[in-house]
């Protein structure tokens, strides 16, 4: 069971991700509406792995995933993007993301995922 | 996907709220002619967060039109100026917005969002093609999704096609080679960059290793690997059990294939078998496997020059990566530890909010009733009889302020700000003036006054209603204005305002005013004058626009006068338990004023009777309770009766008289007198006998009661008591009109 932070702007995708894992072994620990929040919820939960939205307010998942990387080298990020964004999610790799999901993506394709890095 | 209840009502809730915030920033935007960076990035934002909202939620139109949206100000976002076409783009984002509502619209009644958005595409593309200055000929495609990106990738200097990893000191003779083809899962989408993740991961290690295609930026290369997977060739001293690893870890990885190749298998790359060459000449060789390979590949072939393989920048940059990560760790620890609890502590707090279903709320509400009215069953229990009973008066004392405080509370949670309403009468105000021709200033005072939620849902429609109709009768047209000495920018303004007990909510323009006459005929032949014509008050004859069937606009127009006029905002208001009342002057405007009572469903009131009859009055409109004395009750020449309060006259009415009631007191020393405020003037009731004073829940009338609405003058609703009786609440401005 690993434990899960949530970082996406749209409170829609935040419940949709939580009620998706629901039906796992995971467990939702934070949430966090832009990068600048996920940065202060990370050092305060320490999640074992983090979905973190490209695009948001504040402070981009971009900035954030760096942030986090920063802090914890071994962080276990997934980035959360769509088509359109492929420049991003290749920088996020650069910046050590462990990985990406392109929206609109089905259950398992998160579960999966998350089983992976868990 | 499986799409509960819960999602689509976040969904709906959360596209409408960004929906208004992309309004509200067009609407900032073009007073201006333009957008601002800020505003550009933020509707950037907003279009992005729809566009995968709406593509989980599998609604492929809206999805799609926010995608074009998306590409649209992708492109302004990095530099493109719409210079002339910034009418027509706020023309079009404006359409996009209604229909993006229309959808939710139908969401919320449970239909699905079947509009076509084809039309607004091609406006978009139209769009597109003005604003990056092409005109279809040869360039990036402005609604390929991919092409700006693809351009800067194939620019930056990674060194993608051929890894040939420096590893000098390697002994050759013992290295083996590998083939292993790596399958994602379908739909996993991006696979060019989830090789390329493979890649990186590879990069770290002490191995060698090419891969086809051989140039993940592509247009094709997502295609071929999602076809004919990501062929990786490695040669390794160590065991093949590390990578292996590193692909099956991958994220999205279904399968791997992993062969071992003999060292003189004719597939191996060139640049494997080589011994310390130069990484440089490794790419072209990289390309050189594509064709060696039996799977058909032509993507490959031509990108194997072009991007030439720069590892040293590569190397570079992963060396800073690491560097800014090593003293990034240094410098972010050191601040957690001295700053970072404050500020984690302040953002936590702004982030207290959860949204809960209306419907909750509404349930809520009523238990809060429920538990008012059988506190009081309990407390006036007739089992007690009349032993004293100290501690449990105490201890009922205690409920009682406890209940108080819970229903502030419930109430409290309850209330929203005016501020969404009124900010949506601005894009009506833009769109009816451009129609009309007419120039119009909406000036809004007050959004932040909170009214409870219910109150919101019901004056959308008379509101909507009443500004429609000062913008299409009530304004003048500009030259119209000017000809009559008036600023040719008309004026409305909105207004919401707490009142003691009431939110009053005034819409006033500096239009032409109501036409008196015009009003006064209309009603005479539609035989709705209930009185001589030469006893009404200015007042009373502007009121008569909200007589059911009164409608004076002969011509119907797109947005006001479709017959269903001011009655149905009197209505609508009513049902709130609200009044709406106009004024005018002519020529220089008209004021709507509407009262909306703040808490609708608990009053504390005064009980009394009249013969049988229980009635509530609210306390808040009661000024004082008077034993009176026959002295001062007398006629005025007209024959009504007044009474003399502290050397002071007020009207006094009968309820008995009022309602009928035939068992009650009729002498004036036998009864008592209440004194009351209402909106328009003090006035006095005469009724029987005092009852106490009540907390109670306000229900509305039954329906068929309400049928027959004119014997139901005075009456605002009924409460039942603990007791099981059921009072009549006293509307006291209602009644104060018949004085």
């Amino acid at each position: 069971m690993a434990r899960i932070m949530v970082v996406d702007d749209a409170a829609f995708m935040r419940i949709t991700i939580k009620n998706m894992l629901k039906k796992s072994a995971h467990e939702v620990v934070a949430e966090a509406e832009n990068g600048k929040v996920a940065v202060e919820r990370y050092k305060q939960f320490l999640p074992d792995i983090v979905t973190m939205d490209i695009t948001m307010p504040e402070m981009d998942g971009l900035k954030a995933l760096k942030e986090i990387m920063a802090i914890n080298p071994k962080a276990k990020v997934i980035m959360v993007s769509a088509m359109g964004q492929e420049a991003m999610v290749r920088e996020a790799i650069l910046s050590g993301a462990k990985g990406f999901i392109v929206k609109p993506f089905k259950e398992e394709g998160i579960i999966a995922a998350i089983d992976k890095l868990a | 996907m499986n799409v509960d209840e819960s999602m689509l009502d976040a969904y709906i809730y959360e596209t409408q709220q960004l929906l208004e915030a992309l309004e509200n920033t067009l609407l900032a935007g073009e007073s201006g002619h333009r957008l601002d960076a800020d505003q550009i990035n933020e509707i950037f934002r907003v279009v992005h967060t729809i566009k995968g909202a709406s593509a989980m939620m599998e609604f492929e139109e809206l999805a799609t039109l926010s995608h074009k949206l998306e590409d649209m100000f992708a492109l302004i976002r990095d530099g493109k100026d719409p210079g002339a076409a910034w009418p027509a783009l706020f023309d079009t984002m404006f359409a996009a917005v209604s229909f993006y509502n229309a959808e939710m619209a139908k969401l919320l009644d449970k239909q699905p969002p079947n509009g076509d958005s084809l039309p607004l595409r091609e406006r978009i593309e139209e769009l597109v093609r003005l604003i990056s200055g092409d005109n279809g000929e040869a360039g990036p495609q402005p609604d390929e999704k991919s092409a700006p990106e693809g351009e800067a990738e194939s620019a930056a200097p990674e060194a993608v096609a051929g890894e040939g990893k420096e590893k000098a000191e390697e002994p050759e003779t013992e290295d083996a080679y590998y083939k292993a083809v790596v399958f994602f899962e379908k739909e996993s989408q991006m696979e060019n960059l989830r090789a390329f993740g493979i890649v990186q991961e590879l990069e770290k290690m002490d191995v060698r290793f090419a891969f086809k295609p051989a140039d993940l930026n592509a247009k094709d290369a997502a295609e071929e690997i999602a076809q004919n997977g990501f062929v990786l060739y490695v040669r390794t001293g160590g065991s093949i059990d590390e990578i292996k690893s590193v692909l099956d870890e991958t994220l999205f990885v279904r399968s791997v294939e992993l062969t071992p190749l003999s060292e003189d298998c004719g597939e191996i790359p060139d640049e494997l078998r080589a011994k310390d060459e130069a990484p440089a000449a490794a790419a072209p060789a990289a390309a050189g496997a594509g064709e060696a390979a039996a799977q058909e590949d032509s993507g490959g072939n031509g990108n194997g020059g072009e991007s030439a393989p720069q590892p040293s920048g590569a190397a570079d940059g992963n060396g800073a990566t690491a560097g800014q990560q090593a003293s990034g760790a240094a410098g972010g620890n050191g601040s957690a530890a001295q700053s970072g609890g404050m500020a984690s502590f302040e953002t936590i707090a702004k982030q207290n909010f959860i949204s809960v279903s209306v419907n909750k709320l509404d349930s809520l509400l009523n238990i809060v009733g429920e538990i008012v009215t059988a506190q009081s069953m309990v407390i006036n229990n007739a089992d007690f009889g009349d032993r004293p009973h100290e501690s449990f008066d105490m201890a009922a004392q205690q409920l009682h302020s406890l209940i108080n405080e819970l229903q502030d509370i419930v109430m409290s949670i309850r209330m929203i700000p005016m501020s969404t309403l009124f900010q949506k009468m601005r894009r009506l105000v833009r769109d009816m003036s451009r129609r009309f021709g007419k120039q119009i200033q909406l000036e809004i005072i007050g959004e932040e006054t909170e009214v409870d939620k219910n109150v919101i849902d019901y004056l959308s429609d008379p509101l909507l209603h009443i500004i429609r109709n000062s913008v299409d009768h009530g304004i003048e047209k500009p030259e119209v204005r000017r000809a009559l000495g008036k600023p040719e920018t008309g004026k409305i303004v909105l207004e919401a305002k707490m009142t003691g007990s009431d939110v009053v909510v005034t819409i006033s323009d500096d239009g032409a005013g109501l036409n008196k006459e015009k009003i006064l005929q209309k009603a005479r032949d539609k035989g709705l004058l209930t009185k001589p014509e030469s006893e009404m008050t200015d007042r009373e004859i502007y009121n008569l626009i909200f007589l059911p069937g009164f409608s004076t606009k002969d011509e119907v127009t797109e947005y006001s006068g479709r017959g269903v006029g001011m009655d149905v905002v009197r209505k609508n208001i009513a049902y709130i338990g609200g009044a709406v009342t106009v004024d005018s002057a002519p020529g220089k405007g008209t004021t709507h004023t509407i009262r909306i009572p703040l808490t609708l469903t608990i009053v504390d009131g005064m009980k009394f009777n009249v013969g049988k009859m229980n009635f509530i009055v609210p306390t808040v409109n009661v000024l004082s309770a008077i034993k009176p004395s026959p002295d001062d009750v007398f006629r005025d020449p007209e024959g009504n009766e007044m009474m003399m309060i502290l050397g002071k006259v007020y009207p006094l009415i009968r309820l008995s008289e009022f309602f009928n009631i035939h068992d009650a007191v009729t002498e004036i020393a036998d009864g008592m007198v209440m004194h009351l405020s209402s909106d328009e003037r003090d006035f006095c009731i005469f009724f029987d006998q005092l009852d106490g004073e009540y907390q109670v829940v306000v229900k509305k009338l039954p329906g068929y009661l309400e049928k027959c609405s004119s014997s139901l003058k005075g009456i605002g609703g009924c409460a039942i008591l603990g007791d099981g009786s059921i009072n009549l609440i006293v509307d006291v401005n209602g009644l104060a009109a018949e004085c």
